[in-house]
């Protein structure tokens, strides 16, 4: 009872004009880890273990419904819910109402271990006390028992480990993006992420994906997107990617073929095995999947089967 | 089991006496919603019926309240258990206005001429097999996959009982497949249905066969740890046995997926049906794919391996989070 009682407490306290906005204690070189999780009872035991070693555990939960709260506090963590409205918010919002302690956060997804060579490296970091405000976490996928190294997937770039207070999410829905205030570095150690799903949900997850993505697909394609025209894309270069994306990729032909070429030839994944052949068949299907879906559902609108969305 | 639908007035046929001659039609559902409104539509056009019975498994969707709109529809829901089961009563449980009934899925529709000829075939009687008048018909349907009749690479023509005398026809279990067994003569209708196949959305089909490939692959690893099948089979007298053999024998292919491809597009002449057939057969050989890819992922425990790699390259953590755990970790770092 006690972290919902003090993290109320927390998010009552900014707005009345304290300057710092809640720094009740402050642990140098301690590191406090924040893992968000939504029903991840397979994984968050071994999470919240692998993450103390490191420093205190909390675990910012999204309602679970399959018993991740109890499991974490049994493993001991610190466990806080809070209702999710998307990923960026989920994490500021635990970012500024946790009760953190230590001059440093790591945020972990539940998937994901901290390797013994990360720890060594993030602990010293932590201790010598840098400029730096935030550090890029490399990431490597273990799937089919392998290290997957190429393929794209490698090397997996994020920031997860910075100053207590300095960085913070990007507001928006998806692909959120972190900013620091000041100079940014990157370890040396990586952590790994598990692939631990079947097959069957691998593909369950793809096909839920891939009629999202088609769903948009149509849209644009029926010109109820306006915020994706190129002119206004251009206007900065980031967005350069965003309408590659966007308007060539869908349009491209043979888009399956291509991911794959693209993933085990291009990005060496013949290096990873079988593994690799496999992460990319899976992706050239996923591709496909899209095209299917995104044709099959245009047919039906023009052939009046199905009402156009948001008419 | 069974529960009658709490609308009496719609059992009674509420229409005027038939001007033709009519069936009546038994629609099997699960979460049909996308399709059945069009469905009962067409069977109740053109006087075709005036007594539908919807047997429903319990839909999730808006299945039963949709059916329930309609004049001359009856909605009835039995859990579902196994298909034969489910058939049969249908078949018989059921008491049916017309002594002739007919069998349609939600995704399948009847066009005008297969009306006109069921009318003939349930009044005048149309040729059978043998001397006696049939009792039961077969007929031909046309696979419809993206606006288009994909007649080779959907293996046309398939014949399948349809138009029954319900009292005759009973079905059974035959190695996994179910079959109609008829006590009578059948004949043949010349006309055919119509089956989209992907009318509720090829999101569904994706699901399905996502599902279906996670049983094939079950089954595959049973009979791969049996050994090859014995090649006599092949020649037994029993086609179902022979079918049998020969797909336990597909089980022990590599490539699946690139073999059903070929079959379908080339040997099939799944080219002659345009882009609709090449996806059609592409869709099918994706499915291969995954069954493939099911099959490896329990013969060679991708998962198990997964782990042990996992606990190797953490071994050392949890080892020293062992050998620390006496220290608080702030007053380690913090002095």
């Amino acid at each position: 009872m006690s972290p919902h009682a003090s993290a109320a407490a927390n998010s009552a306290s900014p707005g009345a004009g304290a300057p710092g906005p809640m720094l009740p204690v402050l642990r140098p070189g301690q590191i406090d880890i924040m893992i968000p999780t939504f029903n991840e009872s397979s994984h968050i035991e071994e999470t919240v273990r692998n993450a103390l070693t490191v420093g205190p555990v909390y675990v910012l939960d999204s309602l679970s419904t399959d018993g991740t709260q109890e499991i974490a506090r049994r493993a001991g963590a610190t466990v806080v819910e809070h209702p999710f409205e998307n990923y960026s918010r989920q994490k500021n919002w635990g970012l500024d109402n946790l009760p953190f302690e230590g001059e440093w956060v790591f945020i972990l997804d539940a998937d994901e271990r901290i390797t013994p060579g990360l720890r060594e490296e993030v602990l010293s970091v932590a201790v010598r006390g840098p400029e730096t405000v935030g550090f890029f976490v490399n990431r490597v996928v273990i799937f089919m028992g392998r290290e997957i190294r190429h393929g794209g997937l490698y090397p997996s770039w994020n920031l997860r480990f910075f100053r207590r207070g300095r960085c913070r999410y990007e507001d928006r829905a998806v692909h959120e993006h972190m900013m620091a205030e000041g100079p940014t570095d990157y370890l040396r150690d990586e952590m790994l992420h598990i692939r631990r799903e079947s097959i069957s949900e691998y593909i369950k997850k793809h096909i839920r994906y891939a009629d999202l993505e088609s769903e948009e697909w149509v849209k644009r394609k029926l010109g109820q997107d306006a915020g994706a025209k190129a002119r206004h894309l251009f206007r900065d270069l980031l967005r350069y990617r965003q309408w590659l994306r966007r308007e060539v990729w869908p349009v491209t032909p043979m888009r399956p073929v291509l991911r794959f070429v693209y993933m085990y030839l291009a990005r060496l994944g013949f290096l990873d095995g079988r593994a690799g052949v496999h992460l990319g068949l899976l992706m050239a299907s996923y591709e496909y999947m899209i095209s299917l879906l995104y044709k099959d559902k245009l047919g039906a609108i023009r052939e009046g089967r199905v009402k156009p969305p948001g008419a | 089991m069974s529960e009658q639908a709490p609308n009496p007035a719609l059992s009674a046929p509420a229409s005027p006496a038939p001007a033709s001659p009519r069936v009546s039609v038994l629609v099997l559902t699960k979460d049909e919603g996308a399709n059945i409104c069009q469905c009962l539509e067409g069977l109740l056009a053109d006087g075709f019926s005036d007594d539908i019975v919807v047997l429903d498994s319990y839909s999730t969707d808006k299945t039963v309240e949709l059916a329930r709109r309609y004049p001359n529809v009856r909605v009835q829901q039995r859990a579902f258990d196994t298909e034969y089961v489910q058939r049969n009563f249908g078949l018989h449980e059921i008491e049916y206005e017309n002594p002739w009934v007919y069998i349609c899925d939600a995704d399948e529709r009847v066009p005008p001429e297969l009306k006109r000829e069921i009318a003939l075939a349930v009044t005048a009687g149309l040729p059978s097999d043998g001397p006696e008048r049939p009792v039961a018909y077969r007929l031909r349907y046309r696979n419809i996959f993206l606006g288009r009749w994909i007649k080779r690479s959907s293996g046309y023509p398939v014949w399948v009982i349809r138009l029954v005398q319900p009292a005759k026809v009973r079905y059974e279990v035959r190695a996994t497949n179910v079959h109609p067994i008829v006590d009578g003569a059948v004949g043949s209708l010349r006309e055919h249905f119509v089956h989209y196949s992907f009318n509720a959305g090829l999101r569904r089909w994706f699901e399905k066969h996502n599902f279906y490939s996670d049983r094939e692959a079950y089954e595959a690893v049973q009979v791969r740890k049996g050994g090859w099948p014995r090649l006599a089979s092949l020649r037994s007298r029993d086609p179902i046995v022979r079918r049998r053999t020969f797909k336990n024998m597909s089980f022990f292919l590599r490539w699946r997926a690139l073999w059903r491809f070929l079959y379908g597009y080339v040997m099939q002449r799944g080219f002659m049906d345009g882009s609709a057939g090449f996806h059609y057969c592409a869709m099918i050989s994706m499915y291969e794919y995954w069954i493939e890819l099911k099959i490896a992922e329990q013969e060679r425990s991708w998962r198990g391996r997964n782990e042990q790699k996992v606990r190797a390259l953490l071994g050392e953590t949890e080892a020293h989070a062992r050998m620390s755990s006496g220290t608080p970790m702030s007053a380690e770092v913090g002095s």
